[in-house]
This record gives structure tokens, sequence and C-alpha cells, in this order.
């Protein structure tokens, strides 16, 4: 005696099943990496381990051009090596306070903005 | 009740005799009259206009501005009861103890006594005015019901409050001519002469005192005053205009032995949206913007250099007022987004005002009114005003801003644009306070100023000047209210002088 046909899965349902399990993977994984994949690509610089610690990139590129402008000599190199003394042993947060605290304040189209902030969004436009 | 005179009825060649002649019906020569009252001599106050606006009356301020752009002068002054008034904003606060020192870093600073020799004073003055309780500073407290003060944090700039005068049964400032008419009448010593036009103060052939005063009327008619003392209460422009234009016996003008008389003349410049101010939590009590009440008093907030600051980094007094809410540009959402990210300050609330201000100018004695060859109605010389204002007058107050957006900013309260760095940029929104001071100035030295520690002309023993025209240096506050403390003060003096 066979197994009675109706225990089993009709062929039509497990195919459609695997179908919307195989889409919603898909769809879950391309979801997960769209920002990386639409996210805004920077040309890489020598300076990437300083710009990483900016936390909105673009803000920091529109800073950045204002605050060049402002300047009549700068020089990349220096600045990024003046930044890396600074922040080698205090975090970004406790530079700027710092800043703050001791008159190191500069103006960016007249925003006052903490000196080391300043300095490290003009680093954005170099390429 | 004595009714107002009438100088269009004085017939022409009429000697008036009188005590004290006060000439100038404005808050000043009002507020004398009143506090002599009962006094043992006779006042006759003399006002050029009448109890409203006339034009050919208001035509006689006509006169020349050149420099840095100014009101003309017949606008921003009002001839007639009340003086000006009758459209004055109301502002007040007083001056600052260091607004009377002699500040190293300012020259020509310093008046001959400290602010200690008006407090007395600033109560009744308060109470001309109809500002309610003489709070000011204290004002934090009970403002703290309607919210708390912005958290500026430690730093050269703080929170410091106006109030506001407000006349009785009325949503406008005192204008003291219609306010106090009825008082004027009632005081029994004294005598109100309307539309007469002092127009020269006439010396003794020695120049050591007032003889008579020369008044003409707009109709025609030309009598004398012959006081046995006289106080000039015309204001910062028409006071130099009477001295210099009265210059029969001393050919400089009378009290202007050493060219003092006319000079630095100074106003409140009053830029608009000077910066930006962001508040990350968005909450900005009411009264920053608007005035509000609490126990009779109408107040306001500002904010204003710390007198440890001034004296840290030379800077002068000024006040800043916040004003209209705005929306950021790019680079203004792009600075606070970064910074408050950088910081970890949430700033989703975010809301941003713009700051006006009144500043205080440094003393400049080429800033002056002087004689032209002009005349007007009743033949007095007219005016010209030479009106400057330095880039350093510019750059203080910039580090003042400076310093209250590295302080907001170390507080985690806030930032600030500064929105002008050039002197054409300041220029294209300056406006002015309409507070015209400095131009009889106060010393005890002649050759430093015209007047005395009490308000008398240098060498001339029967002549005082009441007024913002003795101010030495100006302050950042509105100068009604400390005018009137000052003209109470020489009120206690003329009881004593005048025997």
């Amino acid at each position: 005696m066979t197994v009675a046909s109706n225990t089993s899965l009709p062929r039509r349902s497990v195919i459609v099943g695997a179908l919307t399990g195989a889409i919603a993977i898909v769809t879950g994984l391309a979801l997960y990496e769209a920002p990386r994949f639409f996210a805004p690509r920077y040309a890489p610089t020598p300076f990437d381990d300083l710009l990483a610690l900016l936390p909105d990139r673009d803000s920091a590129i529109r800073i950045g051009s204002v605050a060049r402008a402002g300047q009549k000599s700068w020089n990349a190199n220096e600045t990024a090596s003046r930044l890396r003394s600074r922040l080698r042993s205090k975090t970004l947060a406790t530079a700027l306070a710092d800043d703050l605290r001791t008159n190191g304040t500069v103006e960016v189209g007249g925003w006052i903005l903490p000196e080391t902030l300043a300095q490290l969004c003009t680093l954005t436009t170099k390429s | 009740m004595r009714a107002f005179l009438d100088a269009r009825s004085v017939p022409s060649g009429t000697v008036v005799d009188t005590d004290l002649a006060v000439i100038g019906g404005g808050p000043a020569g009002i507020s004398l009259a009143l506090a002599l009252a009962n006094a043992r001599f006779k006042v006759l106050l003399l006002e050029s206009g009448g109890m409203a606006f006339d034009g050919a009356t208001q035509g006689l301020y006509a006169g020349e501005e050149t420099g840095v752009r100014y009101l003309p002068l017949e606008a921003s002054r009002l001839r007639y009861l009340g003086g000006s008034s009758n459209h004055w904003g109301g502002w007040c606060r007083p001056l600052t103890a260091l607004d009377f020192e002699a500040r190293s870093w300012l020259a020509y600073s310093g008046w001959p006594f400290p602010r200690a020799e008006i407090e007395p004073y600033f109560a009744r003055a308060q109470s001309l005015v109809e500002a309610g309780p003489f709070i000011y500073d204290k004002t934090q407290k009970w403002a703290a019901a309607l919210g708390a003060p912005i958290a500026l944090g430690a730093g050269g700039v703080s929170t410091t409050f106006f109030q506001f005068s407000k006349q009785r049964d009325n949503i406008l400032p005192t204008h003291f001519g219609e306010r106090y008419a009825e008082d004027l009448k009632r005081v029994p010593n004294l005598s109100v002469m309307l539309h007469a036009n002092v127009t020269g103060l006439r010396l003794s052939h020695d120049a050591r005192s007032v003889d008579h005063l020369d008044v003409r009327t707009l109709t025609g008619k030309s009598f004398a005053v012959k006081p046995r003392y006289s106080v000039v209460a015309t204001g910062g422009i028409e006071t130099p205009r009477l001295l210099l234009a009265s210059n029969d016996v001393m050919k400089s003008g009378i009290g202007n032995g050493h060219d003092l008389v006319g000079r630095f003349f100074a106003d409140h410049p009053i830029p608009g949206n000077t910066a930006i101010l962001v508040l990350f939590n968005g909450v900005l009590p009411s009264y920053y913007q608007t005035p509000q009440n609490a126990y009779g008093a109408w107040f306001r907030a500002a904010l204003t250099p710390e007198e440890a600051f001034q004296r840290s980094r030379n800077v002068l007094c000024s006040l800043a007022t916040i004003e209209a809410e705005v929306q950021l540009d790019s680079l203004g959402m792009a600075a606070v987004t970064e910074t408050t990210a950088a910081l970890g300050i949430e700033a989703a609330n975010m809301r941003a005002f713009t700051l006006g201000c009144g500043m205080e100018l440094a003393p400049d004695p080429d800033r002056r009114v002087a004689l032209t060859g002009q005349r007007d109605a009743l033949g007095m010389p007219r005016l010209k005003l030479d009106m400057r204002i330095s880039d350093g007058d510019f750059a203080g107050y910039r580090a003042t801003l400076s310093e209250l957006g590295r302080q907001i900013l170390a507080a985690r309260t806030g930032m600030l644009r500064i929105l002008h760095s050039t002197r054409e940029q300041w220029l294209s929104v300056m406006d002015w306070g309409n507070h015209h001071m400095g131009t009889t100035r106060m010393d005890t030295d002649p050759r430093r100023g015209v007047v005395d520690a009490n308000s008398r002309v240098h060498g001339v023993e029967n002549l005082y000047i009441a007024g913002s025209s003795v101010f030495p240096t100006y302050g950042a506050s509105n100068p009604t209210l400390n005018l009137l403390a000052l003209t109470l003060r020489l009120a206690d003096h003329l009881k004593w002088a005048i025997k």
C-alpha cells in the first residue's frame, strides 16, 4: 500500500514557498547593504585617519571649503601633523571642549567654531 | 492751578524777572521744575513749542549731517512740551559703575564722581518714567517664573535686564508733557511759558554770569527774561547750539574757552541683525524677545559683557537683544550638524534667532556739532553734525560676540554666527538710538569739560546744564533714566545754591 497522496505538499506550493523565501532573503540583504552601496564614496586621502573622526563628512566639506577660503596660507600636511599630535591622547569631543575652554575658537563664515574642528574640516578639501 | 503762559501774547520789549529760568520743556526740564516745587524761589520754564507738534517750530531743528549716514537733525527730536519723550521707546536701564570710571583703555573716560553719587536718585527717576519697581538685574529671580534664563555658562557675557516706561492708563511710554502738564500747573512757584524760543544767553560784560535771555516767537515777538540763575535743558544737540550762538561777549561761545562745546557728540549705534544665535534645545523664554510683566514691572532681557571681560579685553559696553526667528542657510546647518555631533549634543529641536544691539561709542572730539552760516526763522545759526564711528567701536563689539559664541558652545547650549566683518557691512545695517550725548561734557577741569561736577558751566557762576549733553562717556544704557537721576541731583544742588 502506498502513502496517501493527501499527506504531501503539492509541488506548486513548494515552488512558490521557496521563491517567496528567496525573494525575502534577497530583499533583506539588499536593504542591509544599500546604505554602503549608495553611500557617497570619497577619494582616499593621506588624512583618512583624521577624517574618520568627523561625524558628518558632507557637513565637514561645506565647513572646510569656507574655512580654507578664509586662510591666506594653509598646508595640509602641517595641519594634519598638528591635529594628529593634538588628538593622539584625547578624543575629538575632548579636544573640542578643551578648545572652547581655552578660547581656542576661530570664525568660519562668521560661525564661532572650535579650532580643532575647523582645521579638521579643512582637510576634506585636499583630495 | 496756573495756566500755561503763551509767549506769543507777551508784548515785545517786556523784561520778565525770575529767580531760575529752565530752558527746555523735555524730560530734564519738566523733572527739574517738578523737583523744585515749593522751593523758596520762583521758577520759569521756557518751552519752544506748544502742547502738540507744529511743523514751523519743528523746522527750527533743521541742519546738516556729514560723515557716517545719520538721521536728519529735525527727525530725531521733537520740539514741543515733553520733547523727545513724545516719541521715545521707553527703554530704561541704569548706567553701570564701570561706566563712571576712568578706564585705562578708553581715552577721555571718567566721570567726576562715581555711580554711587547718583544712586539715591534712581528710584525717583524710575517713578518719573513710570517703569515700575526698580529691580533691573534683580529681575532674574522674578523672571524665573517665566522660564529659566539661557544657560550661558561661565564667561564674559551675561544676561541683564531693561525695564520699560509705561504711562498710566496707556500702552505707550511716559510722554512727559502730556503726563505732567497738570502737575506743572499745580506747582505754586512755577510758571510755564510755551512758544518761547530762547535765541541767546547774554553774558555780563565780564563774562562771569548770564545777565538775561533773549526770547523770540515765530510770530515776531521779542522780549527778555532776566533770571538770577539759568539751566539749559534743551538736549544734546540744541544745548551746544545755544551756547555757541551766544557769542557776543565770549566770541567762541559760552563755556567754550577750550573748544569743547559741541565736541564729543555721541549716540548709541543700534545695528540690526548683527549675529545669529542658535539654541540647541530650541527653548527661549519670552522675556528675551518681548517685554513681559511681573509684579508691576515690564522687563526684557539682553546680553551684555561682564565688567571683568570689559577690563580684560579692553572692550566697551553693549546690550544685545534677541529678535526674530530665522532659518539657517546650508553653511549654518553644516556648522550646527557637525559641531553638535562631534560634541555629542542633542540638537534636533534647535532654533535660530537674529541679534540686534546697542553699542557704546568711544568718546571722539572730532565727532561734533558746529554752527553753519545758515540761519533759521528766528535768526539763530543752524548746526552741522559731523558723524563718525571708528573701526575700533565695531571691533570691540565683535570681540564680545566672539566671546558669547565661545561661551555658549562651551556651555553646550548653542552657537553663534557673527554676520558682519567689514566696516561697510556694519554701516549697511546701521541705525541710531536718537540718544544725543556728550556735547557739553562734565569734568572738574575746564580744559577737559564744559561743566563741573555740579553741572555748572565753568567760568559762568549762574549757568547750569541739565540732560545727557553733560555725559562724558555714554555706556550702552538708554540715557533717559540716567539723565533724570542727574537732573534730580542738580535740583538738590540748586535748592542749596540759590539763596
